[in-house]
């Protein structure tokens, strides 16, 4: 705990996702949870005494994003193996080896809850086991002093005599059962099996494209990448805070990185396309198709970035849909355990 | 009953306390679990507020029926003890503490802060990778950061770092505007 700032501590970790950040910290009396995005924060206190439990679950975090950066670090040498000037390809390898590293070296990712009367809190700034426990410890010092200690045989005598039927008294997390069952789901599963869907057609679109040299499928894929921009925005908007959710929201924010990369590249090869031909400056057709004229342009960063983006596009559809599969079969688990 | 996070399995009560990971009984995660006293907290019955007793006692400004036991720190009503919130080790009534939140005064009940610092930042950097917006943010930057310059920025205490950038940004932006606007003007 080093950074105080008046009469707040810093808890260690901190998560930041695409202009959100979010930071916990330790106050006299409370946990202090603060997000802040590019406008607002916002607050949320967990009184000591109010704690009930902290529950900190190990997860698959470490083992997927080292799957990612492996693939972008192997894509990375097959370029250089493959190219003429593996200088970019080099450079390439080398950034996501380090994030690679870095991940494994961060130690094994976990989720960790704080349980009260009322709900059940994800606390998503500690996300690797180290930093978790070592907070935890800390925690649990400040939630004993708060609430006194608890002894073992008390836990012993009066854990199995909890009623979890009583709904004043009931943990959140135990809540949850009867919540399985509840077929409110914050959106129709269709919504995300088409973002998958235009993912990996999007990937396909470009490939062909640059194949077979013909804008018709450039076209057709930028007409889908805002189909796509549209589907993440109301996935995660209907998604947001719900528990409810047949994927988690980071596959959302991924494929909407994606379409604004990908839009902001059209843009740039729209300004490129009109100073390259300023006779298609007031004619919006005749500039998008040498937009497309540019992007089939056989030059060693056109080629990098567009294989690179449709080969993004295909893999993030692949592990969408695998992600949504996985999903799907642990709904099922949650909703056969509480039945 | 403490579940999984998991698969919701509840978990047995060696699993609690341990200080370490534990497997799920039935999905296999490990898990940690800290137990705390406040999980058998059990529902007092004084906390509901006890009937007057007698005429000369006080009575709680909302419930007449019940005996007031702490005045509101801040309009000296008097409250009985469901009624009473504790807060940062004073007492406050419910009119007063919607009140705190509403004025700002009451530091542990702010639920948000505006950044206009970051808003005015943000207006002023990132139009600047497309261009041609900034002839309409670079103003807005300028705008928020001279009128919220006194702004509470969050609990926290903030510099004016921020507001300053966003000025010479925005700043650098009009001028820019302008020296362009002239350039034009001139070669027609």
């Amino acid at each position: 705990m080093r950074k105080k700032t008046s009469e707040y501590r810093k808890v260690p970790g901190k998560r930041f996702f695409f202009f959100v950040r979010r930071s916990l910290w330790q106050g006299p009396d409370h946990l202090l949870w603060v997000e802040s995005n590019m406008m607002e924060e916002q607050y949320k206190r967990f009184y000591y005494k109010d704690i009930q439990a902290t529950i900190m679950c190990r997860n698959r975090r470490r083992f997927m994003w080292s799957v990612i950066w492996g693939i972008m670090v192997m894509l990375g040498a097959l370029g250089a193996w493959v190219s003429n000037s593996p200088g970019f390809f080099y450079i390439y390898s080398g950034l996501f080896s380090i994030l690679l590293v870095s991940n494994i070296l961060a130690g094994p990712g976990c989720d960790v809850y704080l349980q009260t009367a009322v709900h059940l809190e994800k606390i998503t700034t500690l996300a690797r086991i180290g930093k978790a426990v070592k907070a935890l410890d800390h925690l649990r010092a400040l939630v004993e002093r708060a609430q006194g200690v608890l002894d073992a045989q008390e836990m012993a005598r009066n854990y199995d005599t909890v009623e979890v039927n009583d709904r004043s008294r009931k943990p959140a997390a135990a809540s949850k059962i009867e919540q399985a069952g509840d077929t409110g789901q914050a959106y129709p599963l269709v919504l995300p099996w088409m973002m998958v869907g235009l993912l990996l057609v999007i990937g396909m679109l470009g490939l062909l494209q640059r194949h077979f040299k013909s804008i018709w499928p450039g076209a057709a894929g930028l007409l889908m990448l805002i189909g796509l921009l549209i589907l993440a925005i109301i996935i995660l908007v209907r998604g947001h805070r719900s528990k409810n959710i047949y994927l988690q929201p980071h596959w959302s924010w991924l494929a909407l990185i994606l379409a604004v990369v990908r839009g902001v590249t059209a843009y740039i090869f729209f300004f490129m396309a009109i100073i390259r031909h300023p006779e298609t400056a007031g004619n919006t057709a005749m500039a998008m198709e040498q937009l497309l004229e540019l992007q089939m342009m056989d030059h060693a960063w056109t080629n990098v970035i567009g294989a690179g983006s449709d080969a993004a596009a295909v893999l993030l559809g692949l592990l969408t849909g695998a992600a949504l599969l996985m999903n799907g079969r642990r709904q099922d688990e949650r909703i056969r355990a509480s039945t | 009953m403490i579940a999984c996070p998991n698969c919701r399995a509840i978990q047995p009560v060696e699993h609690l306390n341990t200080g370490r990971l534990s497997p799920c009984p039935v999905c296999r995660a490990p898990l940690r679990v800290d137990l705390f006293r406040g999980f058998f907290r059990r529902f007092d019955q004084t906390e509901l507020g006890e009937d007057v007793q007698a005429q000369a006692q006080a009575r709680c400004f909302n419930h007449p029926g019940k005996k007031a036991v702490v005045p509101c720190i801040a309009c000296g009503r008097l409250l009985c003890a469901l009624c009473r919130v504790e807060l940062e080790d004073q007492n406050y009534c419910m009119s007063c503490l919607q009140a705190g939140r509403d004025k700002r005064k009451l530091k542990n009940l702010q639920q948000q802060r505006t950044l206009f610092d970051s808003i005015a930042l943000n207006l002023a950097f990132w139009p600047m990778l497309a261009v041609f917006p900034t002839l309409l943010t670079a103003p807005a930057a300028l705008y928020f950061a001279v009128r919220h310059w006194r702004a509470p920025a969050g609990i926290f205490p903030r510099t004016h770092l921020k507001n300053i950038f966003a000025v010479l940004l925005a700043a650098g932006q009009i001028i820019g505007w302008i020296v362009a606007a002239v350039f034009f003007l001139s070669r027609q």
